[in-house]
């Protein structure tokens, strides 16, 4: 579904992507895990080319998108982003913050992207909030709208940057949950986290980077119990220990 | 809801009453100042003299009414231009703004109705070169509000739109723009008002509008106080009346959940 070859991004002196190699197979749930300023946002927004990548190839769904040729738009609406920080459009409710792409993206008539709006909303348990404006929901009700925001789509894939990290412990509960739900409905996912316990149980793989470079990928199990790398090793003591605190 | 929750919603509730006295209070304070022409045999004078600056004063609104629009036209364009990427664009804006923003308005104005005419070599009634240099005048603030309101859009509204596969125009159009004019409001509220006043300006290039009419009338009568102040008052009501309306429309469409309400 994804596949990214040899992906280098700098910006100034500072290599953000060190030459990147990485497949989503469809249906797969891969969750990228690293420090901070390993890479994992920019790896995500280069495969969406919000950020153009310096040297490498990215290909979606047998498209690909770093080719100067290709359509951006066409192949976006495929694989929608869900954000840290939700950048749901401020000025419109729920459902028209849904309906706007449906219009202008896939050109549905209004009842349509009515009805469209109604099943992604019950599917992230939003649709009595529906005319509610984000600046009147929660950090975790805006979160699940812009799940359903990206679903509404019906994309081939979703990618997640960061989705919980700016939500209180509380609120993360119910946008994994929501997650959680669309991998057992089979819904390919390109997840950085720093969700363990979510990766632990939802991701199909579990991919570690650092420095711009991907130092291990294998089974969450493996990962997270008896990891080849040293490096994987050392952060996951670290981060274990920290979020134990 | 406490204390001080209450008496803001109080102030808020009559802020039309608390203006209104305001008003009142300074009428009665000016005709105390006329009172005293007003009870010579001038009075009549005054009086009949009334419906000629009124009609004056719908020029006025005319003239302001049509270069705020024209302003609000190329200012859109100019502040679109001002966040564009392409270099050619963003400086061709740029010192446009400068050149307008650099110069007196008065001299602008001389400029449209004397100079242009004379390169063009076509002569232009001087209506039309007054609204073209007050509108023009305005586009270059009304630009640079724009900028500020486009701006202050968070970048992540702008990505959200493109992740979605929505192109960059409808991004602008339906996501940045609704955005950015409410940000710009405030401050485009202060622009018209400006234009309001200075379209009294064109008085200099033969435009009969309000402060023309009124300074007329003091020069043939003598009486420098009655229109002067009389003109001042117009004025007052014509701004006041546009500021008043801009605030409610600017609670109208004010995005629910965000911001102080206003």
């Amino acid at each position: 579904m994804i596949t990214v070859r040899d992906l280098h991004k700098s910006f100034g002196e500072t290599h953000v992507l060190n030459g990147v190699d990485l497949d989503v197979e469809k249906g797969e749930v891969v969750v990228v895990i690293g420090p901070s300023g390993s890479g994992k946002s920019t790896l995500l927004r280069c495969i969406t080319m919000l950020v153009k990548p310096d040297k490498g190839k990215v290909e979606v769904d047998g498209t690909v998108i770093t080719d100067p040729k290709v359509n951006l738009d066409s192949v976006r609406r495929n694989i929608p982003t869900v954000f840290q920080s939700f950048n749901l459009f401020m000025h419109l409710k729920a459902k028209d913050n849904i309906s706007l792409a449906l219009e202008v993206v896939l050109h549905m008539d209004k009842k349509e992207r009515e009805e469209r709006a109604h099943e992604v909303l019950k599917k992230v348990g939003m649709l009595d909030k529906m005319d509610a404006y984000p600046g009147e929901l929660s950090g975790g009700q805006q979160q699940r709208v812009a799940i359903a925001r990206a679903l509404a789509l019906h994309p081939k894939a979703i990618l997640f940057d960061e989705p919980t990290s700016a939500l209180d412990p509380e609120l993360t509960g119910e946008v994994l949950g929501v997650m959680r739900s669309l991998a057992s409905d089979g819904m390919t996912m390109l997840v950085v986290s720093h969700e363990i316990e979510f990766a632990r149980e939802v991701a199909d793989r579990v991919v570690f980077m650092e420095r711009g470079k991907i130092v291990e990928d294998g089974k969450p199990e493996m990962m997270f119990t008896d990891p080849r790398e040293d490096r994987t090793k050392q952060f996951l003591k670290r981060f274990l220990a920290m979020s134990k605190r | 809801m406490d204390k001080r929750h209450e008496f803001v919603g109080k102030v808020r509730k009559y802020q039309p009453l608390i203006l209104i006295i305001i008003l009142v209070l300074i009428i009665i304070a000016i005709i105390y100042v006329l009172y005293p022409v007003l009870t010579g045999k001038d009075a009549l004078l005054v009086w009949d003299s009334l419906p000629f600056l009124l009609e004056g004063a719908v020029l006025t609104v005319e003239i302001s009414l049509v270069a705020i629009m024209f302003g609000l036209g190329l200012g859109i364009v100019v502040g679109l231009a001002r966040v564009s990427k392409n270099r050619m664009i963003y400086g061709m804006s740029t010192v446009y703004i400068e050149v307008i923003r650099g110069t007196p308005l008065i001299v602008q104005i001389f400029i449209w109705a004397f100079v242009v005419p004379q390169i063009i070599g076509y002569p232009f009634p001087s209506m039309l070169a007054g609204l073209i240099a007050l509108g023009m005048h305005s586009s270059a603030y009304q630009g640079e509000i724009f900028r500020g309101g486009i701006q202050a859009v968070p970048t992540g509204q702008y990505e959200a739109a493109r992740s979605l596969g929505v192109p960059h125009l409808p991004t602008m159009l339906y996501v940045i723009l609704p955005q950015a004019f409410r940000n710009a409001l405030p401050a485009l509220n202060n622009e018209f008002i400006i234009v309001i006043k200075d379209s009294s300006l064109l008085y200099a290039i033969g435009v009969f509008e309000l402060f023309a009419r009124g300074s007329n009338l003091a020069g043939v009568t003598f009486l420098p106080i009655p229109f002067y102040l009389g003109v001042a008052i117009i004025y007052l009501t014509l701004t006041l009346t546009l500021s008043r309306s801009l605030a409610l429309i600017e609670k109208k469409i004010q995005i629910p959940g965000l911001g102080v309400s206003a």
